[in-house]
């Protein structure tokens, strides 16, 4: 009994005051992930990437929409991981009650270009934006042909046994 | 709201337990729910409020019906972790319902994998009046 | 050091039986069973045994069964143990297994419709056939939401006034298609998140023995920094699970002050845990390959010192407390022999005097250079598995004080090339409630083919009823508490012919 007195004695008094004043988070801290919507490029990697489908793609209407649901998402930071633009980042938000799905719902939807031949949409105008200027930075000159990759194979295909010939 | 206590039922309908070792983390030293009025009960019929974790197995719903239907009104239904929000990463498995709202009502959602308990106080802040919901729904179209 | 090792014999099933037979008579323990729907590949299904012997490491005894004739003769009577895993393989794949004993099923719901069965290929994780009719719930009202519960599980009690004559266990009620939905739906890098929510408690060596099974059939070098990172984090959780029960117990016993202790002193690990990983739980760190997040922060760890002062204080005050004492000692005995038959394992088996622990006797990870003890009591009570607890405590903190020291540096990740299909591996590990196995064929296309994980509390629930008999009903809690049940993990993926001399009563375990 002894023991237990004196170790109530030596603790003290250890409860933070949380949610009278604002509690911090470590540097790291896996909270709510945001897309950011400046850089994001509408890959679609970290789609691929999230184990519990929370970020999901849809095509339509000429828009690609990336929705991101936090009510299913796992803080895992794979999407982060993923990202080659860094747009997603954790923050260190973790205060996320709602009382409607609709609140935890982040909606990005980002236009689409049509394939020159063949014309249905196969991208989003970023990411082609962005492929011609990785291209270009290590020199490489790049035309201004747009085209899906069927009708680019296709077309390849055709330039090969045009050169055999 | 802010004057009363609220007495809180903790049901697990087949989660992995890390949501649940959260809830009870917040009931010791470090957290301390209780200056907030809560407290754990034994029993549905004392509770206001129902804790809900995990993704409700197929084998866990009917008990899950009958547990809330003993909460005598008013009531509420807190689910807490994105198992319970939604399913999780078992959202669609043969053994899931998929999310707490495919069974009963539901009236605030706590993502987290497990959420922290500041989290689980913030919720039971928000309904006791203390705090603001944060969170809000962003869309951007290009 | 001694490293691991890994057989794989493939036998007829008509010869099943006698090697198994002769392995277990030579000493080999058995672990567990796996079976496979290989029928896409070669028209059979396979029933793999896993035992270890020592000093030769896990035997993996596999019969191929032809699909027009999937079946086997039972194996219970050679060992006890097998019981669950054979039930398992009869519900979730249909193999046949003659001469079980007739019982309810064990992990699909009652009103599951009958032929359908989850872990065949022709099944697809996301269907859910129409159910056959409402369940009917037996018993007592109370159902599987006892007050005292925190998971749900529940124990059916036979009793003679108030002293326990027998006891069934009716649980499955977490079982969430993990494996199902592993082979269904997700990519290799993508199972180690699904591993660690198998439990909130044991996570990370569910992830740690998934990647490893993968890096083994790969034949992927994870380098040593990963390794270390590894253990330092599965010795984090072994620490944090076992303050845990240690709480658990004493709120069971009716001493609360010990239970808020034990939780104020976990809280600090949890914090560390924290601030390596980006989450109190969950760490998330394991890829196929390798870590993500490097350790830098050691110099937080000076914390380490005195922690193991407090918790030595802490101890003290425990073993000081007669009401604890009393309460625990004597009371829900497991017998040698028993543990022995029964294949527990664990701190279980170490309380009554089995001497196994997977990362003395098969070590993975940087297991092979560190130095510890393993610790052994013969009483098999209550008290002495949380003696047996409360020493693995403080053995593992100075581990994470041998890993901070003399952790190399280098790359945390490896590289990843192609994983080739349909290679089948093993890998065991220790987690805090015991040995812990994940068996896996790899697939085609970034995903798996079969993926079997076999918790620690799989194979000790089942000495539940032994440990019961003979006790009073008032410390049936308690004794459930002790052995630390996890059902979570148990269920991933008693009712005796009714007595007419006994009165049956509902008692729901609790588990907090």
């Amino acid at each position: 009994m002894r023991r237990v007195l004196k170790a109530a004695v030596e603790t003290g008094v250890v409860t933070r005051p949380y949610p009278f004043v604002p509690s911090e988070v470590p540097p790291g801290f896996r909270g709510r992930p945001r897309i950011d919507f400046d850089n994001c490029i509408g890959c679609g990697a970290c789609a691929s990437a999230c184990p519990p489908n929370a970020i999901t793609i849809e095509e339509g209407d000429g828009f690609r929409r990336i929705s991101l649901f936090l009510g299913r998402c796992n803080f895992c930071a794979r999407c982060e991981e993923v990202c080659p633009v860094k747009a997603v980042k954790m923050t260190g938000e973790f205060e996320l009650s709602s009382n409607n799905k609709e609140d935890l719902c982040q909606i990005l939807e980002l236009k689409m270009v049509r394939c020159s031949v063949c014309g249905r949409f196969f991208a989003t105008e970023r990411e082609l934006k962005r492929a011609k200027e990785e291209l270009e930075k290590k020199g490489i000159r790049v035309e201004e042909i747009v085209m899906c990759p069927e009708c680019r194979e296709r077309a390849s295909a055709n330039l090969e046994s045009l050169a055999r010939r | 709201m802010d004057r009363r206590s609220i007495w809180i039922f903790h049901l697990n309908t087949g989660s992995c337990n890390g949501c649940d070792i959260e809830i009870l983390d917040v009931l010791t030293p470090f957290h301390d729910v209780e200056r907030l009025g809560a407290k754990l009960v034994g029993s549905p019929r004392h509770a206001d409020v129902m804790l809900v974790t995990g993704p409700v197995t197929v084998k866990t719903a009917e008990a899950v019906r009958r547990a809330y239907e003993a909460v005598p009104h008013p009531k509420a239904v807190v689910a807490i972790g994105s198992c319970a929000c939604s399913g999780g990463i078992f959202y669609d498995s043969y053994s899931t319902k998929g999310g707490v709202d495919n069974v009963i009502p539901v009236d605030i959602y706590v993502p987290g994998c497990p959420p922290r308990p500041e989290a689980i106080i913030h919720a039971l802040a928000v309904m006791k009046g203390i705090a603001e919901m944060k969170v809000r729904r962003e869309a951007y179209r290009e | 050091m001694r490293g691991q090792s890994y057989s794989f014999l493939e036998v007829d099933p008509e010869f099943l039986r006698k090697y198994v037979k002769e392995l277990v008579d030579s000493g080999a323990r058995f672990s567990t069973s796996v079976a496979v729907d290989e029928r896409p590949i070669n028209s059979c299904f396979s029933h793999s045994y896993i035992l270890f012997l020592r000093d030769r490491g896990y035997i993996v005894v596999t019969a191929k069964l032809p699909s027009d004739r999937a079946g086997h003769d039972t194996l219970t009577d050679i060992v006890p143990g097998v019981e669950w895993a054979e039930r398992e393989a009869m519900e979730l794949l249909g193999i046949k297994i003659r001469g079980l004993p007739k019982r309810r099923r064990l992990i699909l719901p009652e009103n599951w419709p009958n032929n359908v069965h989850p872990l065949r290929k022709d099944f697809d994780y996301n269907y859910r056939p129409v159910e056959k009719a409402e369940i009917e719930v037996e018993g007592l009202p109370i159902g599987p939401y006892h007050p005292a519960l925190h998971e749900p599980e529940s124990f059916r009690l036979y009793v003679k006034g108030e002293e326990i004559v027998d006891a069934e266990y009716v649980g499955f009620l977490v079982h969430r298609g993990v494996e199902k939905v592993a082979e269904g739906r997700l990519t290799y890098n993508q199972i180690p998140f699904i591993a660690e929510r198998i439990c909130g408690i044991c996570g990370f060596i569910h992830s740690t023995l998934y990647c490893n099974a993968v890096e083994r059939a790969a034949g992927i070098d994870v380098p040593e920094r990963a390794k270390w990172i590894r253990s330092f984090m599965l010795e984090l959780e072994r620490i944090h699970s076992h303050l845990l029960l240690v709480g658990v117990v004493c709120h069971l016993a009716g001493f609360d002050t010990g239970f808020m202790h034990a939780w104020r002193l976990r809280e600090e690990f949890m914090r560390l845990a924290e601030r390596i990983s980006g989450n109190r739980k969950t760490y998330g760190m394991n890829l196929v390959g390798g870590v993500r997040r490097d350790l830098d922060n050691i110099a937080a760890l000076d914390f380490l010192k005195d922690s193991r002062r407090r918790i030595d204080e802490y101890v003290n005050m425990l073993m000081e407390n007669r009401l604890l004492i009393k309460r625990c000692e004597g009371i829900g005995v497991l017998g040698r022999q028993d543990a022995r038959k029964i294949c527990v394992v664990g701190p279980v088996a170490r309380a009554s005097g089995v001497d196994i622990d997977v990362r003395r006797d098969s070590p993975y990870e940087a297991y092979g250079e560190l130095s510890f003890r393993v610790p052994v009591h013969m009483e098999g009570d209550v008290l002495s598995r949380v003696i047996v607890r409360l020493e693995e405590i403080r053995e593992s903190i100075s581990m994470l004080e041998q890993i901070a020291d003399r952790m190399p540096k280098g790359p945390i990740m490896a590289e990843v090339r192609e994983i080739p299909p349909l290679v089948r591996s093993l890998a065991a590990g220790e987690a805090p409630r015991g040995e812990d196995i994940h068996f896996l064929v790899t697939g085609r296309d970034n995903k798996i083919y079969r993926w079997r994980v076999r918790a620690p509390s799989y194979n000790n629930i089942p000495a539940l009823p032994l440990m019961l008999r003979g006790n009073l009903i008032a410390d049936a809690p308690l004794i459930i508490g002790s052995i630390d049940p996890c059902f979570s993990c148990t269920d991933r993926c008693v009712v005796l012919r009714d007595g007419r001399k006994y009165k049956l009563e509902e008692v729901v375990g609790r588990r907090s």
